[in-house]
């Protein structure tokens, strides 16, 4: 056993970090996230192959595994990256399960050409990930359509395709649907975070089946370990970038004629946070491991990781938060939008109840 | 001891809920359920109808135009304000400066500001914190040069909530030479329209618009808008700080955002039931409803005079009080689960950004609130100077 990243990933993570603050620093994403993502960085993240790290060689990827998408997950984290990566990413991971040609092309038009893939699953009153789909897909000739409604769909505006769950005669179908044809009402709105989410109402949008019944379960569980893998990692870069700017933060900020890190009371603080964030790290090194697993130690890591990842995130920017004192509560201060991507985080695609419930009924 | 009202605080309470059912317009309270920041005009309304009523200061003796209340009065009227969705008046000039003024300020300051406040003709703003002072108030660096009968103030004020709309401001500046930081300063009441006061609005996690920092350059103050004497305003300062402290347990608050979140939990589905029906999910509610219960008789136990070290237990009271406001609103928003994430704009306050196609009834606020509930620790003294207040009584036993 060896943990520790070998060359090429150190060296991709040097990239990675490097590459985001220069291009995405603090300033640059205020701007970027005012409109829309820019194309601009997508074409660039494109062009570092970054879409296709984790993707085989054969489909035009760079042929790297879950290692290298966390290092990039976590690098997005530490800046705060909103932008359709990982909304891809999960796509990406469900089609390579699904197989089949049409499958295979589409993981290739995203190793390749930097096509970027949104999930549609979510639906109204909804509450997570396992949410049997409502939206219904009926056979018309060649095709099928599909009709219903789907929320939280993130990043859509900004997306190629958009992968649509719907329920078909032997359980449940993954479809591709164009997000601009016709039959389709979409909202596109802001989320919290400044990240972009979109809302759709289905009425016989026509619609290209990729995969059904339980291959299109595996489908789903595979995308689902890879959004926690994402998540988690993300999660981690979060939580370090919170730390970072709040230890740098009380290193300048002097009350009572002492900077507050001489207070041990904050240095103890930061200590925690520190904990806690070794603890996370810990845990995506765990559910990274069962990558080539069984179904159900893969499913158990990734319910755990995602559990924490939204727990520490928003624990470790709330109490950093906090001790920025006022400045904190500033959309001025990088602190309040980790804060802020923190707690959309830990409720994307189901929150820390949602999966420890999961993960308790696979306790034994 | 007695453990219930008596039949008049009984008949005191129903009156209470007679007048706000008759009298709080329901546009206020449905804005103020929300959780968005209450729009001015809303405050100026709901003071006026208080003030025809007599009520609008609750805590003020009658002989300044309070109603004369005792302190369980004053806590049930709370109460029902908080459970009826009222909004919470502004507290600058009810709750701050109008007990400095009543007690320490000179007939002509009592006879020219209390009307006013009572009135809600008049708003104040607490120009207390500077960019370099916070926790470490007495450190403030705002100059109060003396000419003539007159002060000349220049500095930079920083968080001053409402500066944007208030006509008034009461200001800590250093107006004498001292040994000591806390003497030497202050206690001026500033009008806002003052060409030498800059109001400028600071973004806050939330979206809204509540703190600003204020720019004041060369602003002359008259010798009659000094409060007590020159060079004791941190004694003023002392007495706001500890009434501001002990009204921020934010129980009345926490008890009305405690049915909210139960309501939530309630109409949120999952798993064939709704949240509320999760065991794991009723025990943690459970757990925070006996903190707010002992919350509430925390408070009751200050108002009686039960407690032995009443500034120890006010900064208790603000230490329990803003955590357990902290964990009712996670779990508010643990129940509403993803809808969380959209950003809705306040519609009421002017179209914002596009809304979701669906939204649920309580989700539009609750983040924003959320979000700005996270001041319940930084405000008021921030935990850390809560605790350093409770150890510096415990070290005199
Ligand atoms: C929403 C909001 C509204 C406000 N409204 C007003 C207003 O109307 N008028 C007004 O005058 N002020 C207002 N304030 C200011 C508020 O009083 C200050 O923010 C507060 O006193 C903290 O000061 P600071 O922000 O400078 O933080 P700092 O004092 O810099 O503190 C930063 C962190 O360090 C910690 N810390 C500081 N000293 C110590 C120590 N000795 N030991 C251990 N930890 C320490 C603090 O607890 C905090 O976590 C408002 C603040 C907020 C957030």
């Amino acid at each position: 056993m060896d943990l520790r990243p070998n060359e090429q990933q150190s060296m991709l993570r040097d990239s990675a970090r490097r590459f985001l603050g220069e291009a995405y620093d603090f300033d640059a994403r205020r701007k970027d996230i005012v409109g829309n993502p820019s194309p601009g960085l997508w074409k660039v993240v494109t062009d570092l192959g970054w879409p296709g790290a984790a993707l085989p060689e054969d489909a035009g990827g760079l042929g790297g595994s879950v290692v290298e998408y966390a290092i990039l997950m976590e690098e997005m984290g530490r800046s705060l990256y909103v932008g359709p990566f990982l909304s891809t990413a999960i796509c990406a991971a469900a089609l390579r399960s699904a197989e089949g040609p049409r499958a295979s092309e589409l993981v290739a038009q995203i190793a390749s050409n930097g096509a970027k893939v949104a999930l549609a699953h979510g639906e109204p009153g909804g509450r997570g990930f396992f949410d049997r789909p409502t939206a219904v897909a009926r056979g018309d000739g060649d095709g099928y359509r599909i009709s219903g409604r789907k929320r939280l769909v993130h990043d859509l505006a900004a997306a190629d395709f958009a992968l649509v769950t719907a329920a078909i005669a032997d359980g449940v179908g993954l479809f591709l649907v164009t997000p601009d044809i016709s039959g389709l009402a979409r909202r596109d709105y802001r989320a919290i975070d400044n990240g972009q989410a979109s809302d759709l109402e289905l009425d016989g949008t026509p619609a290209e089946l990729i995969v059904a019944g339980d291959a299109a379960q595996r489908a789903l569980d595979d995308g689902f370990y890879w959004l926690s893998i994402g998540l988690g990692a993300e999660a981690v870069g979060i939580a370090e970038g919170a730390l970072s700017h709040t230890s740098d933060y009380v290193g300048v900020r002097r009350q009572f004629g002492r900077m507050l890190s001489d207070f041990q009371v904050i240095q103890h603080r930061l200590a925690d946070m520190f904990v806690e964030i070794e603890q996370l790290k810990s845990s995506l090194l765990g559910a990274m491991s069962t990558h080539g697993g069984g179904p159900l130690e893969r499913m158990r890591a990734a319910l755990g990781l995602k559990v924490l990842a939204g727990q520490v995130a928003a624990k470790v920017c709330g109490d950093g938060l906090h001790l920025h004192g006022g400045m904190g509560m500033t959309d001025e201060m990088p602190i309040s939008h980790f804060y802020r991507r923190a707690r959309v985080l830990e409720a994307q695609y189901g929150n820390s109840d949602y999966f420890l419930a999961a993960y308790a009924r696979l306790l034994d | 001891m007695d453990f219930s009202l008596s039949p008049d605080e009984r008949a005191f309470r129903e009156e209470v809920r007679a007048f706000l059912r008759e009298r709080l317009p329901k546009d206020i309270a449905r804005r103020h359920a929300r959780g968005y920041h209450p729009p001015k005009a809303d405050l100026i309304r709901w003071q006026v109808i208080l003030h025809e009523k007599g009520w609008s200061a609750p805590g003020w003796p009658r002989e300044w135009g309070g109603p004369g209340w005792s302190a369980i009065q004053q806590f049930i009227f709370e109460d029902e304000c908080a459970l009826a969705d009222a909004p919470l008046p502004s507290p600058f000039g009810l709750k701050l400066v109008g007990p400095v003024i009543y007690t320490f300020g000179s007939d002509e300051q009592k006879a020219k500001y209390l009307p006013k406040i009572l009135s809600g003709e008049t708003f104040w703003c607490q120009g207390f914190s500077e960019p370099g002072s916070g926790s470490d108030l007495a450190s403030l660096q705002t100059r109060g040069e003396r000419d003539g009968g007159d002060f000349v103030v220049n500095g930079r004020k920083i968080w001053t909530t409402e500066a944007h709309f208030a006509d008034m401001m009461f200001c800590l500046a250093r107006t004498e030479k001292s040994e000591r930081q806390q003497d030497g300063i202050s206690f001026l009441l500033i009008d806002m329209n003052d060409p030498g006061m800059t109001v400028r609005p600071i973004a806050t996690i939330d979206s809204g618009h509540t703190v600003n920092e204020v720019f004041i350059d060369d602003v002359r103050v008259p010798g009659r808008d000094l409060v007590g004497e020159p060079g004791k305003g941190w004694t003023y300062a002392k007495f706001l700080l500890d009434n501001e402290r002990t009204t921020n347990s934010f129980v009345h608050r926490s008890k009305r955002d405690f049915r909210r979140m139960m309501d939530i939990a309630r109409a949120a589905q999952a798993d064939g039931g709704s949240v509320l029906e999760d065991e794991a999910f009723r025990r943690r509610a459970a757990r925070v409803e006996i903190d707010l219960k002992a919350l509430e008789w925390a408070v009751l136990r200050m108002l009686s005079g039960e407690v032995p070290d009443p500034s120890a237990s006010a900064s208790a009271l603000k230490l329990k009080g803003s955590s357990i406001q902290h964990e009712i609103l996670d779990l508010a928003i643990a129940a509403m689960g993803p809808d969380i994430i959209p950003f809705y704009p306040d519609t009421e306050q002017g179209p914002g950004d596009n809304l979701p196609f669906w939204t649920p009834d309580e989700a539009p606020g609750l983040m924003a609130q959320y979000l700005y509930r996270r001041a319940g620790t930084i405000y008021a003294g921030t935990s850390e100077v809560q605790r350093g207040i409770i150890y510096k009584q415990l070290s005199r036993r």
